[in-house]
């Protein structure tokens, strides 16, 4: 495969979609490619951000005081 | 006669209180990002414990109690507030007439050629520079089929497998929409990174 083709296939890996060959091969591929192992840091380091920002969010307690009236105020 | 080995009954409200609200300010900040306001996202998560709440008596235990409580937040949101939300503004892709063509839109591409330096360590670059309002700004101006399938898998890290489950859409439709979600959402951060001053556009542009 031409770098263009497994830069086409990064997120594959990313998200754990590649099958083991096919990934083995990549990472032979990787070791001696700089520019794709580059690009294929890049494209982790945005994901991890992605998920490290925006992944949980702190309710205030005016919420979580609703919520849980929505169920302990009923009948068990 | 009752056994002596007879534990005492957990009761509904226990199991619920243990299994489901753990994951409030997870589904909280996924809310935030469906329905782009605060004051939505707080109706929207409400209204999702609710539901979950009434059909606590179907869970079937051992089963993805965090994957059964998105597949109410996400029907919920799609059945009741997209309508009522309006996309806060759109991207555009470099190529909207090509859009599988992977070459010429890219983030990586676009920053290496626009300032090349920023890239010694592109790792390091992006983990310090593209700030995490730029990241939710970026996600809040995705449509929604793509925005759903982003947060579904990228923020909060389920298989496209669940993803598919949640969204009951097959697995290569979630593929799909990852994939033209990420290429507008680098779209968007990469309009952000020149509009901060993070990167200089080339003139001409950097396709």
């Amino acid at each position: 495969m031409t770098c263009e083709e497994w830069i086409s296939r990064l997120y594959e890996i990313l998200d754990h979609d590649m099958d083991e060959t096919l990934w083995k091969e990549l990472e032979h591929h990787m070791r001696n490619c700089q520019p794709c192992l580059d690009r294929f840091e890049f494209e982790k380091a945005i994901q991890q951000r992605l998920s490290k920002s925006c992944a949980q969010e702190t309710c205030t307690e005016s919420v979580r005081i609703r919520i849980r009236a929505i169920f302990e105020e009923t009948q068990d | 006669m009752p056994t002596l080995m007879e534990q005492p009954k957990t009761s509904t409200k226990e199991l619920f209180r243990a299994q489901a609200l753990k994951y409030m300010d997870e589904l909280y900040a996924s809310s935030v990002r469906m329905a782009r306001n605060k004051e939505a996202a707080e109706d929207l998560l409400s209204e999702t414990y609710t539901k979950a709440w009434k059909a606590f008596g179907r869970f079937e235990q051992g089963t993805n109690m965090r994957a059964w409580l998105y597949k109410i937040l996400t029907n919920t949101y799609i059945n009741q507030y997209r309508h009522k939300q309006r996309t806060p503004y759109m991207v555009e892709l470099d190529k909207p007439q090509d859009p599988d063509s992977s070459a010429g839109g890219d983030l990586y591409d676009k920053i290496l050629g626009a300032s090349p330096t920023l890239f010694d360590n592109p790792d390091h670059v992006l983990a310090n520079r593209i700030l995490d309002q730029d990241l939710k700004k970026a996600i809040d101006a995705l449509p929604d089929e793509f925005r759903m399938s982003v947060i579904l898998s990228d923020v909060q890290q389920f298989s496209y497998q669940e993803v598919a489950d949640i969204l009951s859409i097959p697995i290569g439709t979630v593929r799909s929409r990852l994939w033209r979600g990420r290429r507008l959402l680098q779209a968007a951060l990469w309009q952000q990174a020149v509009a901060s001053g993070l990167v200089k556009e080339k003139a001409g542009g950097a396709a």
